[in-house]
């Protein structure tokens, strides 16, 4: 794959720190991409209590609205939500579920993108990605290393699948840490396997921050998560 | 030995560590997003950029 150069669409400012793309939907004519901000206005390694979920709009792809605050938790005060980062939003038949890290992985369910109800949370890793196929939510998470997989037929019971740790053993630059997969459906889109999922690797030795992208294919979720079939 | 088929995007820099992809395909490209790092003398500051890529 040859890529173009990177064009950077969020403002460099501490305050606010735009990142964590979660993933991209289409609704109502635009495509909306989840964020989250992550303050950290002293230079902290990590976001502070600040720290929520939003989203951005966009009609092509390229040029993007500012960001708008997901109000996961309901009505109620902004200071009262809580930390959470790390939003995916998925439609399934007319309602939206939004997926974000806070006590574990907590979800949100909404039928318009505006208004959303707490539904409840599970113990999971971070930077979840989620399909729905079968009638099953397969949630992709990252615990301290590697990238896991829970299911769930219903949002209240899970079956821990396992984690895989792809090529790191035999990939320096990922050494350290592999995390934030990001599984993506390629049916209808021209490519030769049914999944992609991009991901990134950490080398911990020189930097405050030591990572890289990278992108693997597979056909089938159990080549990665074997113990899917249980 | 792992053997199915993997790119490595974005190779760490002494500049910038990349992290967090989402992607998105639209009309045979690949819209790829993610947290750009800078390793700055104050720390980091994540910013977010877009790169895209033809399928092939």
């Amino acid at each position: 794959m040859n890529w173009t150069k990177p064009v950077i669409l969020s403002p460099r400012d501490f305050d606010i720190n735009i990142s964590s793309p979660g993933n991209v939907i289409f609704h109502d004519g635009y495509y909306y991409l989840s964020v989250q901000t992550y303050p950290r206005p002293n230079g902290e390694k990590y976001g502070n209590e600040k720290s929520r979920v939003f989203t951005m709009k966009s009609k092509d792809l390229m040029n993007w609205e500012e960001p708008v605050m997901l109000m996961v938790k309901g009505d109620i005060p902004v200071e009262d939500m809580g930390r959470m980062i790390d939003p995916y939003i998925l439609e399934d038949d007319g309602t939206f579920y939004c997926f974000y890290k806070q006590n574990g992985v907590s979800f949100s369910t909404s039928k318009d993108l505006v208004n959303w109800e707490f539904r409840g949370n599970t113990a999971c890793g971070e930077n979840v990605c989620v399909l729905n196929e079968n009638d099953e939510f397969y949630i992709i998470h990252s615990p301290k290393n590697g990238i896991g997989l829970l299911k769930t037929k219903d949002l209240k019971e899970f079956t821990d699948c396992g984690v895989t740790y792809l090529g790191q053993k035999e990939w320096p630059w990922a050494k350290d840490r592999i995390t934030d997969g990001f599984v993506y459906d390629l049916t209808g889109t021209g490519y030769g396997h049914r999944y992609c999922m991009f991901f990134h690797g950490d080398d911990f030795d020189s930097h405050f921050f030591d990572a890289s992208l990278a992108v693997v294919f597979f056909n089938q979720l159990d080549e990665l998560w074997p113990d899917i079939r249980k | 030995m792992f053997s199915n088929r993997y790119s490595v995007v974005f190779p760490l820099s002494e500049r910038f560590a990349y992290r967090d992809p989402a992607a998105y395909i639209k009309d045979g490209t690949v819209y790829l997003f993610f947290s750009l790092v800078e390793n700055a003398p104050t720390g980091s500051s994540s910013i977010w950029p877009r790169a895209r890529a033809p399928i092939s």
